[in-house]
């Protein structure tokens, strides 16, 4: 076209003046007159000085941290007077890092951040928009790893393993110290390249209240009853006990529960079982951080692509062992929680042990530990020397469960960059993540929101001072077992629409409608189906052959044949709790 | 034969005559000027059609603005253009693009974002179809610029089209490089895709070119068209429309410059900017003709000057040249055409070029004309019949009908159906008129029962009068009729009261006679009375004039004076009594009422005849008192008479007295004999004396003292003129003795007999004694009569009276002197003047 010498001639331009611009503000930075520029630095260094201050207790010193809050500063130079959107679930965590984070990142770097917190499905709806439709919605989200799966498929998101090595090299934090991550590897795909960044994380485990389980009138009681002794329960037939014993044994003459979970028709309700569930009765095959071939939510991969859920293609969402686990969850809910248990969405079942005629919970996520009601003075479940009444400990697990398997969830809300956010906002989307799990920051946040994503921070001098105070959750992050407890992994290819196929089946078995094996028989023919149209980049999922139910059976691993019922087994808490501590000791960080 | 016709017959004539001679003119008068007439208005009417038809073209280009400017709006759309800007060749998100990527014309739109591009076009599409389809449009494109002039002097270049045989689009390929490749697809082969065809994965998943291949879309080699819109876009602010040619055939082309957020390329802060333009075409083709030929009624055009460029006369422009006569008349297709002619002028360009026409055959003013004057005809014959036929059934029914029934009506009450009326249907004049008849039959029927009603109450007055009469008469007590008067009238004329005031024997008063209730006693016993020359006395006043004197209100009369007795008196009426044939009043009925003019002249006249009646009653009453009073004087002088001559003769038979004594019984002692004997002659008849008790008489009343250890003794007088003559005693054999009746009987018929025997021979002794007497004078007028003088005569009478009678001496005397004569009083002259 004749005129478009013309045009590219402009373009290089303005360009031009761009880099002239910046050049300019940089020897203006340098010259250390008292210009506007040298106003902006000095203000700058004040904003660091005071957010180095602020960010105390940390793990890191002081310098270190104004040497990494001065590097952010510097990295964001460029970027200065610009704004990114970012989104979040809502929890303590991201409230913090909205109300505290994006002002102290504002002020060192000049990049205004909008920090929505959302509804945990809204920000996964969002994000399926933006990367369906191309529209910028945000510049970076939020998103639990447990899209790792669908985002190793949709290569819809920056690899943040080639940005860094790329692009990103001049905007990647060189104190960032991947290696400090307490789970780098939920955001991994299968060549352990890093799709996202953990932020956050919380798992679920065993929540009971040691004051109970301590007292021996009660031991007594228990163990005339069951003859052996009340403690930690290891596997489910424990637990069951255990919670059978207090839903009928008064404390003090008071009714209590042995047992709450929360059974609300909602997408919430589906979280709790894709979380980790089937993985805890003992679903899918050996391996972390998910197993292989077959994953806690049954689906068989063959060479990273998935070829079925349900047991007749080799899964395992139908099998015995799911069709145990949910069978389980509907007869505790309705035999040992209060009533109203099975009206509770997630975030009202969260704090309710905190009320304090509860005795265990067997699925309970410790993001809701940061809640004032678990450590305020005052509270059923708080000393009156200020310190809990609760511990927590490793989830028991159901009778198919299989030393080597992962035993629990842990929620991984990790920086994720859709690929449409490109050029400064995918630099300054990055600095802004990385910001926000910095070592200055972390423990800061682990304070305002316990959940912690980085090793340091979990063994910071200040969480051994007061370790007592997170109920065990302090040495449950430093043993080895935390490795055990692990999100949703990369078999799962499509996380928004097959997750979408759970909540709706377990509420109508709750609600008795269909029986626990048909609603998993109608789970694993829906994933079956939907796996079936979809057409991803990479590790398309490929339905295999189908084959009879008893074939699979009678191979090894996954799915499994019936087993039978177990002894009970319990494990003093102090024990677990050496046992924790030992494994820590012997090189697990 | 004479044919007689009713009011609405004449009416109808009167009226069918008029509308003839109406139809007639009016059929004249139009026939001769319609036709001069209608030219003008056929001019007029088309130039005012035409003025309408401009606007209406008018309006099309106001919709196509309308439509460019809805992109703003709709979010989708909006969304969907912010999309392929982003990612198209012009602009660059100043936060998605470090400086050195959009360098060049080299610099490749990233694949995926190619593929959201042919996302948002695809979206787009829908849109604009659904646009193009509802508003009829020819097509509706979309141009990218470069906002904020990112790529300077950059010509708008077509993205998106849409007709309704082909959709267009252009596929960028590089960073600031107008040329893309234009894919093209047939309008009715586009297909949405399904809501899952695009995903998390799709723009990753394979090249772009898949996708248009995939959704049918062809790379084409050539450009679409050359535009024909200004290119300088320099402070277009608004939407613009023109007319091009295309093909011949007037197009409507309007661009509306599309403003939309985006970041400024500096600042990144956004602002409202230009990010492409949005062209809507609408051609004036033969369809857009014939719909306004189906809405205005009248063939169309467009004219470029003298060129008819499009119509919907069926006629081929091709053959048309510089045809719009001078006259106002076309000929085309062997006719000829009115026409009138309007530029045509948008809001923002007023001088288009173009022209709206309006056509209309000359052969249809003249069709016209001929059918004005048929159907001028038929309508008056037409009308006129049906006129004539409402006329006369309005007349039947608005007049015709009523008065027939107020005549029948009329009839049944003339023979006697009083209680006939007439249905009242309507408020008109006939509604009017019945119901005044109506008003006058009830008032015909009142009257006529209230005379009847007179008539009986007078008639039963009368009847009420004639059996007081007949009673009054059977009264002969003047004090018992004058009662009997008063309360008769009070009770059967149910006056509040009456009275009658009679004149005393001077006549100077009147005294109050007899009253009803206890009012009227008490005035009786008080002696209530009026002096007759009372002034203000309304009975005075009667009594004096000799005529009746009615007060309706006593209470409104000045000097009236209440009486406590009658408290409820509102009004009065005093009626002279005056004794027939003499004229005399001798008094006076008054009547009252307790009712204001409760007394009228129909009482005055019931109360006259009482009066009169009363009058001749009184008359009577007197008359039977005269009678009885001289028949009373009669019987005492006979009664005297009786007892002289008795005593006389009871004292010359003394002798006369016979006692009978029962051998063996004792004779009553004297003394008591003498007792019961005076006893006797006192009482009225026989009397049994029982023996230590009172004397009864046959009544059982008691008479006078028993007779001591008798027994029971009857006494019976010998009673002759009511007087007693002599005595019978009867004295028992036993103490205890009873008298039976049959003895009683006897005595009583013995005694009678006994009394008139006695007076028989008393009688028989006078008229011996008579005879002796007549003797004797007979004997001395023999003597007298033979004397020849006077003095003979006079010594002849005292001679023979003497020697008669035993006289010591006589005297006769005859004739005296007139002195002696003045001494004497005459006999027979009356006392005084009143008649007695």
């Amino acid at each position: 076209m004749a005129s478009s010498k013309p045009k590219q001639a402009k373009t290089k331009k303005i360009v031009w003046l761009h880099y002239m611009a910046l050049m300019i503000a940089v020897l203006l930075l340098g010259s250390g007159s008292s210009t506007p520029a040298a106003a902006q630095e000095d203000s700058r260094e004040a904003a660091i000085e005071k957010w180095a201050r602020h960010f105390e207790p940390s793990a890191v010193n002081l310098e270190e941290r104004k040497a990494e809050l001065r590097w952010f500063a510097q990295a964001a130079e460029p970027f200065r007077g610009r704004s990114i959107k970012s989104v979040a679930e809502d929890i303590n965590t991201h409230f913090w890092e909205r109300d505290v984070l994006a002002q102290a990142f504002e002020e060192i770097t000049g990049i205004t951040v909008e920090h929505e917190i959302v509804g945990e499905g809204t920000v996964v709806e969002r994000l399926v928009e933006q990367q369906s439709t191309g529209r910028r919605i945000y510049d970076i989200y939020v998103n639990d790893a447990d899209l790792v799966g669908t985002h190793l498929r949709s290569q819809a998101v920056v690899n943040l393993s080639d940005y860094m090595a790329g692009e990103g090299k001049p905007y990647t934090n060189p104190y960032l110290d991947l290696n400090d991550f307490l789970n780098l590897e939920f955001g991994q795909d299968y060549d352990g390249n890093q799709l996202q960044l953990p932020d956050q994380q919380f798992a679920n485990l065993y929540w009971f209240r040691y004051d109970w389980f301590t007292r021996p009138d009660i031991q007594a009681a228990f163990k005339a009853e069951y003859g052996y002794d009340l403690g930690v329960p290891i596997n489910w037939v424990a637990y069951e006990d255990i919670a059978a014993f207090f839903t009928s044994y008064p404390i003090d003459g008071r009714k209590v529960y042995g047992h709450l979970d929360y059974g609300r028709k909602s997408p919430s309700l589906g979280w709790r079982f894709t979380d980790a569930w089937l993985s805890i009765a003992g679903v899918g095959d050996v391996g972390l951080p998910n197993g292989l071939p077959v994953d806690e939510w049954g689906i068989r991969v063959k060479e990273r692509v998935p070829v079925g859920a349900s047991v007749e293609r080799g899964g395992e969402t139908n099998g015995v062992a799911a069709v145990y686990a949910l069978e389980k969850y509907i007869d505790w809910m309705k035999a040992y929680a209060p009533t109203e248990a099975i009206h509770m969405r997630w975030d009202e079942a969260g704090p309710a042990a905190a009320r304090g005629d509860i005795a265990q919970v067997i699925f309970q996520y410790t993001t809701w530990m940061s809640d004032e009601k678990f450590h305020k003075l005052g509270s059923p479940v708080v000393g009156a020397d200020g310190k809990p009444l609760w511990r927590l400990a490793p989830t028991p697990h159901g009778r198919y469960w299989d030393e080597g398997m992962k035993v629990g969830y842990q929620d991984a809300g990790s920086w994720t960059i859709p690929q449409n956010v490109k050029g400064p906002r995918r630099a300054m989307a990055w600095l802004w993540a990385q910001f926000s799990v910095s070592k200055t920051v972390e423990l800061k946040k682990f304070l305002a929101g316990g959940t912690p994503v980085r090793v340091s921070t979990v063994w910071s001098d200040h969480l051994t001072e007061n370790k007592v105070q997170w109920g065990g959750l302090i040495e449950f992050y430093r043993s080895a077992d935390r490795k055990k407890w692990t999100g949703t992994g990369p078999n799962v290819p499509h996380y928004p629409t097959l997750s979408a196929m759970w909540w709706p089946n377990i509420a109508r078995a709750i609600e008795g409608e269909l029986t626990p094996q048909q609603a998993m028989d109608t789970i694993a023919r829906s994933m079956d189906e939907a796996m079936a149209r979809m057409q991803l980049t990479k590790y398309s999922p490929q339905l295999g052959p189908v084959q009879t139910a008893e074939y699979w059976y009678a191979q090894p691993g996954a799915p499994k044949p019936e087993r039978p019922r177990p002894q009970p087994q319990t494990i003093p808490y102090d024990e677990l709790l050496r046992q924790w501590e030992l494994s820590s000791e012997t090189g697990q960080r | 034969m004479k044919i007689r016709f009713g009011i609405g017959q004449k009416i109808l004539m009167v009226v069918v005559g008029l509308l003839v001679l109406f139809a007639v003119g009016l059929a004249v008068s139009v026939g001769t000027t319609s036709f001069n007439n209608l030219t003008g208005v056929k001019q007029a009417e088309l130039e005012r059609m035409s003025q309408i038809l401009a606007e209406q073209v008018a309006d099309l280009e106001r919709d196509a603005v309308h439509v460019t400017r809805s992109f703003e709006d709709n979010e989708q759309i909006a969304r969907d253009i912010t999309l392929i800007t982003n990612l198209g060749p012009y602009y660059a998100d100043p936060g998605s693009y470090f400086a050195e990527d959009f360098t060049g014309a080299g610099a490749i739109i990233d694949s995926p974002d190619q593929i959201y591009t042919f996302q948002a076009y695809l979206t787009l599409i829908r849109e604009f179809r659904s646009a193009l389809l509802f508003n009829d449009l020819s097509s509706i494109s979309f141009y990218m610029i470069s906002p904020y002039s990112v790529v300077p002097n950059v010509e708008p270049t077509l993205a998106l089209q849409i007709n309704k045989e082909l959709i267009y689009v252009n596929r960028f390929i590089n960073k600031g490089n107008t040329s893309g490749l234009i894919h093209q697809l047939p309008f009715n082969q586009f297909r949405p895709p399904t809501s899952d065809y695009f995903d998390i994965s799709t723009a990753y998943s394979a090249p772009a070119e898949k996708f248009y291949s995939d959704n049918n879309f062809v790379q084409i080699l050539s450009t679409i068209e050359a535009k024909t819109f200004p290119i300088d876009l320099i402070g277009l602010t608004m939407s613009r429309s023109q007319i091009i040619i295309k093909n011949g055939i007037p197009v409507i082309q309007t661009w509306h410059p599309v403003r939309l957020p985006l970041p400024h390329f500096e600042t990144w802060e956004e602002e409202n900017v230009v990010v492409g333009l949005a062209v809507v075409e609408k051609e004036l083709d033969i369809p857009v003709m014939d719909t306004f030929k189906r809405q205005l009624g009248l063939d169309v055009g467009i004219v470029q000057g003298d060129q008819l460029l499009v119509n919907s006369l069926q006629f081929s422009p091709d053959n048309a040249g510089p045809v719009m006569g001078e006259d106002g008349i076309i000929d085309v297709n062997n006719g000829s055409f009115y026409f009138a002619r309007q530029p045509v002028a948008f809001e923002q360009n007023p001088n288009t070029g173009l022209e709206a026409v309006i056509f209309s055959p000359v052969s249809e003013l003249t069709r016209l004309t001929q059918a004005l004057r048929s159907q001028i005809i038929w309508v008056s014959v037409v009308a006129i019949a049906a006129i004539s036929v409402a006329i006369y059934m309005a007349i039947q029914y608005l007049v015709n009908r009523p008065l027939g029934a107020l005549t029948n009506s009329a009839r049944l009450i003339s023979a006697g159906n009083l209680s006939q009326r007439v249905a009242v249907e309507s408020q008109d004049e006939a509604g009017l008129l019945g119901a005044t008849f109506n008003i006058m039959a009830d008032q015909l029927r009142e009257l006529i029962d209230s005379l009847e009603s007179k008539v009986a109450a007078r008639t039963k007055r009368l009847e009420i009068v004639a059996s007081l009469g007949e009673r009054l008469n059977a009264i002969l007590h003047l004090e018992e009729l004058l009662d009997e008067v008063v309360n008769q009238i009070k009770d059967s004329f149910g006056y509040y009261h009456a009275h009658i005031y009679l004149l005393n024997e001077d006549r100077t008063r009147l005294v109050v006679a007899a009253g009803t209730g206890p009012a009227g006693a008490a005035m009786k016993e008080k002696g209530h009375h009026i002096m007759l020359d009372a002034p203000t006395s309304l009975v005075a006043r009667s009594a004096r004039t000799g005529h009746s004197v009615n007060v309706s209100n006593v209470r409104e009369a000045a000097d009236w004076l209440p009486n406590l007795l009658l408290p409820d008196t509102y009004s009065e009426m005093a009626v002279p009594i005056v004794l027939p044939g003499e004229n005399y009043v001798v008094g006076v009925l008054d009547v009252q009422s307790d009712k204001i003019a409760g007394l009228d002249e129909t009482d005055a006249s019931l109360l006259r005849t009482l009066a009169s009646q009363v009058a001749v009653a009184i008359n009577n009453a007197r008359l039977f008192d005269q009678a009885e009073t001289a028949l009373a004087e009669a019987h005492s002088a006979q009664s005297r008479y009786t007892e002289q001559v008795w005593q006389k003769a009871r004292v010359l038979s003394q002798a006369g007295e016979f006692r009978f004594v029962r051998p063996g019984f004792a004779a009553i002692p004297e003394e008591e004999m003498i007792n019961l004997k005076q006893q006797t002659l006192t009482q009225a008849g026989l009397v049994v004396h029982e023996s230590g008790a009172n004397a009864t008489d046959q009544t059982g009343q008691n008479v006078g003292p028993a007779v001591t250890d008798i027994g029971p003794v009857i006494t019976a007088p010998v009673t002759l003129h009511q007087k007693s003559i002599g005595v019978v005693q009867l004295f028992p054999v036993e103490s205890d003795q009873i008298w039976p009746d049959d003895d009683l009987a006897i005595v009583e018929a013995v005694v009678d007999e006994l009394a008139q025997t006695a007076e028989n021979l008393r009688l028989f002794e006078e008229t011996r004694q008579r005879a002796s007497f007549e003797s004797t004078v007979g004997e001395i007028s023999g003597l007298i009569r033979q004397a020849p003088t006077l003095d003979a005569l006079a010594k002849s009478t005292a001679e023979a009276l003497g020697k008669v009678l035993g006289v010591s001496s006589s005297l006769v005397r005859i004739g005296f002197s007139p002195e002696q004569e003045s001494d004497i009083p005459g006999p027979g002259r009356p006392q005084n003047g009143k008649h007695s």
